[in-house]
């Protein structure tokens, strides 16, 4: 069982390249953002 | 005379009694309800279920919607398997802004395979609300994977637009602007991130 970890470990270091994908969803995004800037003035 | 005043005395009482009994019984039942009611509503809100779900009806990722809770994320995605929690930085995206961190919350998914790849799902919430995913891919070599990944976002969201001004790190970097959603692609080598 710890070998095979180990091995896991060692064949995930052999992975040279990262893909990421990444989608938001603008309405919320939007509102989170105009929460962030309303809670700031609040703040100050 | 005394022994039927008697008789009717006892007929009375046996009959306020059973009245009592009935009230007792039926505020009993009403209790039950009431109980019922508010262990059901507290059921349902916990678990997001009916009038307490927030997904929208547009599609996120696989059968997700957005704004779904984490919750509903887990029925719809992992078939109720329990999501793993994260730490997130993503309310850095947002400074200087201030707002309490705790109302983010990131879960991670790792039993997806996805072009023949083992993958890792971030889902990213605010206010228990879907607003952002991410896919993590690692891989050995480039070979036609990245294509295969292109043409399927391509054939999803249209045309990509390469982004030129990239971050140095990045080998490369697309963006796809589809209604109500941001959608980015990058490839990088993993000792650079």
């Amino acid at each position: 069982m710890e070998s095979e970890k180990s091995k896991s470990k060692i064949l995930d270091k052999q992975k040279r390249f990262h893909i990421g994908i990444s989608a938001e969803y603008l309405p919320y995004y939007n509102k989170i953002k105009e929460i962030v800037e309303t809670e700031r003035k609040n703040y100050f | 005379m005394h022994s039927l005043g008697n008789y009717g005395t006892l007929t009375f009482r046996k009959q306020v009694m059973k009245k009592i009994l009935k009230i007792f019984v039926y505020v009993l039942l009403g209790l039950f309800l009431i109980g019922g009611i508010l262990v059901g509503t507290a059921y349902l809100r916990q678990n997001n279920y009916l009038f307490f779900a927030t997904g929208s009806n547009e599609k996120a990722f696989l059968n997700s919607t957005w704004l779904m809770s984490r919750n509903e994320v887990a029925r719809a995605n992992a078939n109720d398997s329990f999501l793993n929690k994260t730490e997130t930085n993503f309310y850095r995206f947002f400074e200087p802004g201030i707002v309490n961190k705790n109302r983010y919350s990131s879960y991670t998914q790792e039993d997806l395979s996805l072009w023949g790849y083992q993958t890792k799902i971030e889902y990213i919430f605010f206010d228990d609300k879907l607003y952002q995913y991410r896919i993590n891919i690692d891989l050995y070599d480039r070979d036609t994977i990245e294509k295969t990944i292109l043409n399927a976002l391509n054939e999803k969201y249209g045309k990509q637009t390469e982004i030129k001004d990239k971050s140095k790190y990045l080998i490369s970097e697309y963006k796809w602007n589809p209604k109500n959603q941001k959608v980015r692609y990058w490839i990088s080598k993993k000792d650079s991130i």
